[in-house]
Order: structure tokens, then C-alpha cells, then sequence
């Protein structure tokens, strides 16, 4: 029985070194990952390299039109596909509910199943997709249009996966309760649904915004890498993680200069998921939750 | 009451050969019975015997449940509330309801009550706030809540939540208020003040009560109505006025549960 009980002590030791083990190389890969940004990219960073245009493709000057242009790209991205996703989203918690019929039941199955392909699909198809749909069909051309709404596609099954979690996590006896209380469908999304959902929405979207920030391959062939401040949507434009990569791989003596940009992108990140634990904070005061 | 729900004298309500299943699975077995305007009637019997399912046919609240089904006729003021003209939002606010937990929304206690008056556009926020006022005072949590009415509703304790819930099902006004044990989750104290409550209700409303206190049925029903499993679902056994039920039951059954409510 002893022998038993000090068997299980060690395994229960191990497991937990394991655990850390396996912790501590994450956070070393990822300490690791911001100190070498940190240390080459870090003293580039300025007011005048935010605002300033590139010179000399990118080994000096700014990055002022390349962020413009990420943010049109974000905010087109995000403006197309949140309608959207919200909407699928919508039908599916519909499906979902025991009135639906068995056709519409059916048929929210198979768009779950499209969405789980469709959102495991290569950006670079995507790419391709958007250079084929928007670039040439459409006429838009490499441009901050195109590669917006090549952005919206990729970003679609993802937001719908997400939100369409979001708007289960209000409980069943909260719907109930509020058909009792004579609400109708609409009335029950705003005063039941939405208030529980609205954290995973926000998460849904800024891991969208994480990932359109991010996209290289598919804007390669959509909006272009043109380093110029855009004057229209129908410009073709530069994002930070394009010229991140151009400065990279491209460019000699551009690495340092690579660094500074992608240290701004994940500084982007944090910004945005700062904004929405801020936004969220606000929703739930206001909620009195 | 003080409401306007004081005029309100309840509908009639009227199950006939009422049957449920789910996903084929039987619960209810041809329920037959009425209940007048204005009075109370308490469905008691053992766990499984359907009570629940009954106490969601006349809001058509199961309907929500996924695979139920229900068959026979249900009627609230004579009107069939299957009958494919019923508008449910409209019925839903003739008949209210109180569940076994207090089920409150997560937002303020003000805006518990709020909300239903705005959805059905009933007066404007003075009005609103008045009818909140005069529905929090007819379920006595008035002077608990009144300096924190901006407050988490979801802070308030499990009678108070409750209360609360009994308030915004009064602010609709409805003809019929069904009960499914909504004591059970209570603490003896917050569930005689809850009882108070409906106390203050009776003869004004029409009240289905789902309870499993037998004592509670004698304190708060006309007629009592005992179901009793069996395969093909719950059955009707005896329906009696509610004095005549605890003190003289005609059936084995409803004999045995008497006896057994009385020994436990």
C-alpha cells in the first residue's frame, strides 16, 4: 500500500515537472522571440518612424503609409466579414432551437462542416482567389480594396466559428425565461443572447484582427507592396507584415529595419486586445454585471 | 395589490386529453382538467410524473424544448393556444410564469423590470418606472431594493431573485401564472415570504401551482390535482378542492402519497 502511495507521489511529481518543463520552453521561445526584436528593432522606434514615409525601400524613413494602409486593410476586412459572420452566426444559433425544422437543421450541419474546411484553407489559395475574383473579375486591381475583401473572406468562417460559440453561452433557463416573459426572438438576442456572448465576440474578433494583421502570402496578390501612402482604396498598398517580409527577405541590410516593424506589429496586437478587454470591461459595467 | 392587476380576475384554463412526449418517450398521458377564473390549482405528485411538462403547455414554453411534443387541446379563455392564428408573444404575456430557479437577467435589478414594459411599449420610463415600483411592492421587495435598483439583480439572494422574477412576470399584467416549484430552490425563510407573495395573488390571477409540498398546496390552492407516473406517461388520478384532497383522498394512490407526504 506504502510502495502504491509513493509510486503515485513520483508520477504525480513528474507529470507536474513535465508541465513546467514544457511552460517555461514556451515562455523562453517567446522571451527569446520579443528580446531579439526588442534588441535590433527597438531603437528604431519613434513618433517620426510612425509617421514618416520609407526611404530607400524601407532601410530608413517611417512606416506612416504602410500603417494607413494596414488599418484601411484591417477595417475593410473587418467592416465586410463581422456583418456576415454575425448573420451566419445568427442562423445557425436559429437552427439550432427546437422549432427549427429538420431541412434548416440539415442544412446549419453542412455550413459547419463548410466552415471548418473553408477555414483551414491555405492563405495562399485565398490569395489567389482574391487576385482571381477581385483583382481581375471585379477590375478593382492590386489595391487596398481587393486585398480588403480577400482579408473579409479569409476572415468570415473564422468570426462565424466563433461568434456562433459566443451566442451558445447564453444558458437555456435565460432564453426561457425570457420567452416567459413574453419576448420575441430579436428582444431575446439583445437582452439574453448578446450580453453573455459578449466576450467571446470580442475574443472572435481581435484573434480576426490578429490574423489580418499578420497575412502576408494573401495580400502579396491582392493589395500589392506598393510603399506609398494610399489616396484611395482602389491604390495598391503595403501592409506591415508585407513589409516586414520584403525587408526580411528582400532587402539587404533591411533586418534591423524588419525587426522595428514586426516589434510595431505585435505592439498592434497588444493594443487591439488591450482595447477589447477595455471595451468588454466598459459592457459589462454597463450591463451591472 | 395596488396594480392595476387587482381588476384582473384570471382566464380560464383548460387541459383536455393533454398528452407530451419527447423524442417519442411518453411524459403526459391524456390530462383532463379546468381551472376557473381566479383560481389556484395545485399539480402534485411524485418526481416523473409529468407535472413540469404540464406547466409549460399553456405559455407553449414547450415548445422550446427540443424533441417535445404535445398532443390534446389546451385552452386559455376558450381559445386554443395551438391554434395556428395564437400569436405566442401575445399569449405568452396572458399567461406568465415562474420557474423553479430564479431565473433573473444579467443586467440591474431596474432593468429586470424595465425591460418587459419596454419590449411590449407599455407607457413611457416615468410610467415604466411607477409600474416597476408598484410591481416590486406587490411581491413586498420595495423596501429592500429601492436604494439599489441600479445594482446587479443577480446579487440580490435566491428569494429576493425570485420575488423579483414574480414582480416581472406581474408587470405584463397576465390572466394566468404558472408555478412550476418556485419554493423548491428556496430556503425556508426566502420561501414563506415567496408563498406571502402569492398569497396576495389569489383570486386575482389564475394560478397553475407545480408544487412538491403537499402543506404548501393546502396553503395556497382551491383544488389540488395529483398525476402519477406510469409507462405511458403521467396520469390524472384524482382532482378534489384542496381541503377535501389532505383531509379525505378517495384513491389507493392518492391515499398512499397523503400518507407517505404526512410520514416524510
Amino acid at each position: 500500500m506504502r510502495e502504491l502511495a509513493m509510486g503515485r507521489r513520483a508520477m504525480e511529481r513528474a507529470v507536474a515537472a513535465v508541465a513546467w518543463a514544457g511552460t517555461l520552453l514556451v515562455v523562453a521561445a517567446f522571451g527569446a522571440l520579443l528580446g531579439e526584436l526588442l534588441v535590433r528593432g527597438a531603437g528604431e522606434l519613434s513618433w517620426r518612424y510612425l509617421v514618416e514615409a520609407p526611404r530607400d525601400a524601407g532601410r530608413s524613413g517611417g512606416v506612416g503609409g504602410i500603417v494607413v494602409a494596414t488599418g484601411v486593410l484591417v477595417a475593410l476586412a473587418l467592416a465586410g466579414a463581422v456583418p456576415l459572420a454575425l448573420l451566419a452566426a445568427l442562423f445557425l444559433d436559429e437552427a439550432g432551437a427546437a422549432q427549427a425544422g429538420r431541412a434548416r437543421r440539415r442544412l446549419a450541419a453542412a455550413l459547419r462542416r463548410v466552415l471548418d474546411v473553408v477555414g483551414s484553407v491555405p492563405s495562399i489559395v485565398f490569395g489567389l482567389f482574391g487576385n482571381a475574383l477581385f483583382c481581375r473579375a471585379f477590375g478593382w486591381g492590386e489595391s487596398l480594396l481587393a486585398g480588403g475583401a480577400t482579408l473579409a473572406c479569409m476572415m468570415v468562417p473564422l468570426l462565424t466559428i466563433a461568434f456562433d460559440e459566443a451566442l451558445q453561452r447564453a444558458p437555456a433557463a435565460e432564453r426561457a425565461a425570457a420567452a416567459a416573459c413574453a419576448f420575441s426572438r430579436a428582444a431575446t438576442l439583445r437582452h439574453v443572447v448578446l450580453p453573455h456572448a459578449w466576450p467571446l465576440l470580442l475574443a472572435g474578433a481581435v484573434l480576426a484582427v490578429a490574423r489580418a494583421l499578420a497575412e502576408t502570402a494573401a495580400l502579396l496578390f491582392t493589395s500589392g507592396y506598393v510603399d506609398r501612402m494610399p489616396t484611395s482604396l482602389l491604390d495598391s498598398a503595403r501592409s506591415l507584415s508585407v513589409h516586414v517580409w520584403d525587408l526580411a527577405l528582400n532587402v539587404a541590410g533591411g533586418e534591423a529595419r524588419a525587426c522595428s516593424a514586426a516589434l510595431l506589429l505585435l505592439l498592434l496586437v497588444v493594443a487591439i486586445e488591450a482595447a477589447a478587454r477595455g471595451a468588454l470591461a466598459w459592457l459589462r459595467r454597463r450591463a451591472g454585471r | 395589490m395596488g396594480m392595476a392587476m387587482a381588476a384582473v380576475m384570471g382566464a380560464r384554463l383548460e387541459l383536455r386529453e393533454v398528452a407530451v412526449d419527447y423524442g417519442g418517450v411518453p411524459a403526459v398521458a391524456g390530462v383532463t382538467l379546468a381551472i376557473e377564473p381566479g383560481r389556484t390549482l395545485a399539480l402534485v405528485g411524485p418526481s416523473g410524473s409529468g407535472k413540469s411538462s404540464v406547466a409549460q403547455c399553456p405559455n407553449r414554453l414547450i415548445d422550446l424544448v427540443a424533441g417535445a411534443r404535445v398532443r390534446g387541446t389546451v385552452r386559455v379563455d376558450g381559445r386554443d393556444v395551438r391554434d395556428p392564428g395564437v400569436d405566442v408573444i401575445e399569449l405568452r404575456r396572458q399567461v406568465g410564469m415562474l420557474f423553479q430557479r430564479p431565473v433573473v437577467f444579467p443586467t440591474t435589478i431596474a432593468r429586470n423590470l424595465d425591460l418587459p414594459l419596454r419590449e411590449h411599449r407599455l407607457g413611457d420610463a416615468a410610467t415604466r418606472r411607477a409600474r416597476a415600483e408598484q410591481a416590486l411592492r406587490a411581491v413586498g421587495l420595495w423596501e429592500e431594493v429601492a436604494s439599489r435598483l441600479e445594482r446587479p439583480a443577480a446579487a440580490l439572494s435566491g428569494g429576493q431573485q425570485q420575488r423579483l422574477c414574480l414582480a416581472r412576470a406581474l408587470l405584463l399584467e397576465p390572466a394566468v401564472l404558472l408555478l412550476d416549484e418556485p419554493c423548491s430552490s428556496l430556503d425556508p425563510l426566502a420561501a414563506a415570504v415567496v408563498e406571502e407573495a402569492l398569497q396576495q395573488l389569489r383570486g386575482k390571477v389564475t394560478m397553475l401551482l407545480v408544487t412538491h409540498s403537499l402543506a404548501q398546496a393546502g396553503r395556497l390552492a382551491d383544488d389540488v390535482a395529483l398525476l402519477w407516473p406510469t409507462e405511458r406517461g403521467g396520469r390524472l388520478v384524482e382532482l378534489q378542492p384542496a381541503a377535501e384532497f389532505l383531509a379525505r383522498p378517495r384513491t389507493p394512490l392518492a391515499k398512499a402519497f397523503v400518507a407517505g407526504a404526512a410520514a416524510g
